[in-house]
């Protein structure tokens, strides 16, 4: 059974790969939450996320291409799980629902 | 492309894991490359700096087992294996800290003892010494044969003279007496006491390789009146100024030029010295030609090593040559004792030795309970490991089934168990730091930190460390490793026989040496008791020994004696060139025998003046003491000691009877007549008997002066004399000693070992203890199911705790009867070096028994209480 609490970081991460279309790694993955979201993450911070939701099973990882600005050291390639897909469905589900019931403020 | 500073990705690379280290500093460089471009270099250091601390996490160091990847393998690295070892030991925090306590216990504790053996057996292996010997001499004299450290005066000149083989030697003594070798030094006002001065040959320095230091003269020796110092003692007297060249004053008397300084000996010897002076300051006339007594330590250098058959030859030439006329004289065979140098330290005890030596039997004591404390440490690391299997056994099963193959099984296993062993390396290490200044004291060595921590002995320390860990893994390793993944997870984990019963027989030893060793301490203790309740035939106790400096003659010193007597702290005072305690001088007497025909007999002797009876309490109890101001008495009066006059056939009739000491210038006999008999009082210690004694009254001038203090306020009849001194004389301090004290000193090797005996035997009860944890925490696992079974069918836990300590009831018989045999075997051989001693009761070895059951029982009742009381039906159902 998963572990349904999933943090805000951790969700906007997930949204970010199921949209992503490039190549989902730590670097890419900071460079896009820092032009979504407008703040800064180290990647540090970001590798540590992608850890948790892989240990929660919601994301998979895969070793990737290498490149020589890695200095010929091959990447980590994540992409979503089934896991990881309904549950961001799910809890996005879930916030509309409860919208729906908000009362109607203009603006 | 740009590439970011080198240390920071090697700090990177040297923290994180196999695991994640290459996409951690690939993620790294891409990050630092785009941000060299766009945000300039700096910016792009500073990041990948802060990244690389920020990297710095627990899973990025440890790295993971598994990744949700296709495959599932088990990480080898010692990264997973340490943090895997921290979770165990976490999980069973009690056991863990007991194996591990015990383990670096027994790791410190040997570590220690080697180190002791180590330097124990190393004492005066200089460059050469092959080749060098010292020459001690054997009297025979009317039944009586005396083997002694040293020879006569010219023996040694004469036979490096002689014999082309004999490259060179070298006499000391003791600067103050062969055997004081205790002066002081005065310089610029300052007092300097130093217990390690002799007079030496010139040729010191060529047969002992010290080094001197820049400035010396080459030949420090050659002229008369100088002096070589040690480095330490030169600080101590002239500070950091240099010392050569400069004079000092010998004992108040002697002016002695510094010629120089020689630096702290590589090599430990059986003769320290901090201080020799030429040959001219000890010399007296007439003593460097007598061919019989008046004895040096004398060292010979060969040009190869020597057996004893041949120098006896060469000895015997020389000894025909020059000694006959003396050996005639005094009715003396005399002949050579040659002791190689490096064989002195543990080997002898003559008699008259500088220092007291060792024993080599101490250094195999030690060797034993080293090695046998690192014996019962690997043990019961082994028995308590496997105790545990249970744990080990499912890690392994689940290891296997997901995919591990046996060698990485066995390279994790044995990983895992040398990491356990380095860490209780280190907390041995602790240990031993912090026990260091009472194993000095009680072993009579002085080993420092440095020596604890030289680079050969860590690396050595290390080493079998590292062998033990190997040795305790691999048993574990090869029986887990073997068996069959799921058969383990099914929980039907074998147990072998001949494991079972060879850790066994491990525990029952383990007791054996423990009591053995109770059992010795307690003998020990009553011999100690014993020797210090004896009665000494004298008062030891509140009796102040002054050391007198030279003088000139006695009324000065007399007037000051009585002086003393007034003050009401003083009881009585003598003067005497003879101290009780002290090994007494030697010499030869004329005996009359029942014709009145003389034979020459060594006897030790005594010079005293009246008062000394009074003040050391002994009793006269024939005759008569000397006589104040006698004439007869100083010049021809003698005191026996009960041996004496019984060894001469003379008991109740020895008064009147006349003893010849020496002769006058006509060649007759000077003939003392026994005036009185004086009960027996022991003189040395307790390990050998009463030799016969006379006293004498006819020394020109005392050396020490004895005071017997009384009252309460001991302290202040000290200052008193102390003031009282100053105003007889400033020149020189007042040095005492009391006498108490000096016999604790005799006694001091005793003591030690007995208080060594006590850690020691404390220390196995406790490995003991672990290893019959570790059999009862195994023999306990398996029988679960059993004990549960027993409880369910009515016993009663009292009824199951009976059982399960009947087992061991006898593995304990077995260890009381060998334990004791053989404990008894060497007590009885260690009391017979003591000629008073006590006789070897059976309670000793009940006793130690009766402890170590206790210790059994408690630790049985403790253990097993958790099992015993569990609720049956609990374990039944989770198997």
């Amino acid at each position: 059974m998963y572990n349904k609490t999933l943090g805000a970081l951790e969700e906007f991460v997930l949204l970010l790969i199921l949209v992503m279309d490039k190549e989902v790694y730590s670097v890419t993955l900071a460079e896009e939450y820092h032009s979504q979201a407008g703040k800064s993450i180290s990647l540090p911070a970001m590798h540590t996320v992608l850890r948790q939701l892989e240990k929660k099973g919601y994301v998979e990882s895969a070793v990737g291409g290498a490149s020589s600005v890695r200095g010929g050291r091959s990447k980590r390639i994540y992409s979503l799980t089934t896991l990881g897909y309904q549950i961001i469905k799910e809890v996005h589900q879930e916030r509309n629902r409860l919208w729906k019931l908000a009362p109607n403020f203009t603006g | 492309m740009h590439q970011p500073p080198r240390w920071i990705t090697a700090f990177v690379q040297w923290y994180a894991s196999e695991h994640y280290r290459d996409e951690v500093i690939g993620d790294m460089l891409e990050a630092y490359d785009q941000r060299a471009t766009h945000q300039g270099i700096s910016k792009a250091n500073w990041r990948y700096f802060l990244d690389a601390l920020r990297y710095f996490r627990p899973y990025v160091i440890f790295g993971e087992e598994n990744h949700s990847q296709n495959t599932i393998t088990f990480s080898t690295s010692m990264k997973s294996i340490v943090s895997l070892s921290f979770r165990k030991f976490k999980k069973q925090p009690g056991y863990s800290l007991l194996n591990l306590v015990g383990l670096a216990m027994g790791l410190g504790c040997s570590y220690l003892l080697f180190l002791y053996v180590a330097q124990e057996t190393s004492f005066d292996r200089f460059e050469g010494h092959e080749n060098v010997y010292r020459l001690g001499t054997t009297y025979k004299i009317g039944g009586n044969i005396d083997h002694f450290s040293n020879a006569p005066r010219p023996v040694g000149p004469t036979l490096s003279r002689d014999f082309s083989h004999i490259l060179s030697q070298t006499r000391v003594a003791g600067v103050n007496g062969l055997y004081t070798h205790q002066a002081y030094f005065e310089y610029d006002q300052r007092q300097v006491t130093s217990n390690q001065v002799f007079y030496v040959d010139s040729t010191f320095f060529d047969v002992f390789p010290y080094q001197l230091k820049a400035g010396s003269s080459p030949t420090p020796l050659h002229q008369p009146k100088s002096i070589v110092l040690s480095e330490t003692l030169a600080t101590r007297i002239f500070g950091n100024a240099n010392a050569v060249g400069k004079t000092l004053e010998l004992d108040g008397t002697t002016r002695l030029n510094v010629t120089g300084i020689f630096t702290q000996p590589d090599f430990h010897t059986h003769l320290p010295i901090e201080a020799v002076t030429s040959w001219d300051i000890g010399a007296r006339e007439g003593e460097n030609e007598q061919w019989a007594g008046w004895h040096v330590y004398t060292y010979l250098k060969f040009d190869q090593p020597q057996t004893k058959e041949a120098f006896k030859g060469t000895y015997e030439i020389m000894s025909s040559k020059y000694m006959k006329g003396a050996m005639e004289r005094i009715e003396a065979e005399m002949d050579p004792i040659l002791q190689p140098i490096s064989s002195i330290h543990l080997n002898s005890s003559l008699q008259w030795e500088a220092y007291p030596n060792s024993q080599w039997q101490n250094v195999y004591i030690f060797i034993l309970i080293g090695s046998f404390l690192l014996l019962t440490a690997l043990i019961n690391y082994i028995n308590l490991a496997t105790a545990r299997s249970g744990l080990r056994a499912k890690e392994i099963g689940i290891k296997k089934v997901m995919g591990s193959t046996r060698k990485e099984l066995l390279v994790s296993i044995m990983l895992e168990s040398i990491l356990t062993v380095l860490v209780a390396a280190a907390v041995g290490l602790v240990l031993i730091v912090s026990i260091l200044s009472p194993f000095n004291e009680l072993a009579n060595v002085n080993f420092n930190l440095l020596d604890l921590f030289s680079i050969t002995n860590l690396v050595v320390y290390l080493g079998i460390t590292i062998l033990i860990g190997l040795l305790a893994g691999s048993y574990p390793a090869i029986q887990l490793s073997g068996l069959s993944g799921a058969k383990i997870l099914r929980g039907s984990f074998q147990t072998s026989n001949r494991g079972v019963l060879l850790r066994k027989a491990l525990v029952v030893t383990q007791f054996l040496v423990s009591i053995a060793l109770i059992a010795g301490t307690t003998v020990v203790m009553r011999q100690i008791n014993f020797v210090e309740s004896q009665d000494l035939g004298f008062d030891k106790n509140n009796l102040m020994v002054i050391e007198l400096p030279a003088q000139e003659n006695t009324s000065g010193i007399e007037s000051f004696a009585r002086g003393l007597s007034s003050h009401s702290g003083v009881a009585s005072a003598a003067l005497s060139r003879s101290v009780p305690g002290i090994e007494l001088n030697l010499s030869f007497f004329s005996i009359p025998d029942a014709d009145g025909n003389y034979y020459q007999q060594g006897v030790e002797f005594m010079e005293v003046d009246p008062h000394f009876m009074d003040v050391t309490s002994m009793k006269v109890t024939q005759g008569r003491n000397f006589i104040t101001g006698s004439e007869k008495d100083r010049n021809a009066s003698v005191l026996l000691n009960e041996t004496a006059a019984q060894q001469y056939g003379w008991e109740g009739e020895a008064l009147g009877k006349k003893i010849g000491w020496g002769t006058d210038s006509l060649g007759n006999r000077i003939l003392f007549e026994v005036i009185g008999v004086v009960k027996d009082f022991h003189i040395g210690s307790f390990h050998s008997a009463i030799q016969p004694i006379a006293i004498f009254n006819t020394f020109r001038t005392p050396s020490h002066l004895l005071v017997r203090l009384q009252g309460s306020d001991i302290r202040s009849s000290i200052d008193h004399i102390a003031t009282q001194w100053q105003e007889y004389d400033s020149q020189n301090p007042l040095q005492y000693t009391f006498l108490d004290q000096n016999y604790q000193k005799m006694y001091e090797a005793e003591q030690n070992i007995f208080t060594l005996l006590k850690v020691i035997s404390l220390i196995t009860l406790l490995l003991s203890g672990f290893g019959l944890l570790g059999l009862v925490a195994f023999s306990l696992q398996v029988r679960k199911r059993e004990i549960s079974i027993r409880r369910v069918l009515g016993s009663s836990p009292l009824q199951v705790n009976t059982l399960l300590g009947k087992e061991y009831l006898s593995m304990l018989s077995i260890a009381f009867i060998a334990g004791s045999s053989i404990s008894f075997y060497f007590l009885q051989g260690w009391l017979d070096n003591f000629h008073y001693r006590i006789s070897l009761q059976g309670w000793e070895f009940a006793l130690a028994l009766l402890l170590v059951l206790l210790l059994v029982a408690t630790l049985l009742f403790l253990v097993t209480r958790k099992t015993i009381n569990q609720n049956p039906g609990h374990v039944l159902r989770s198997e």
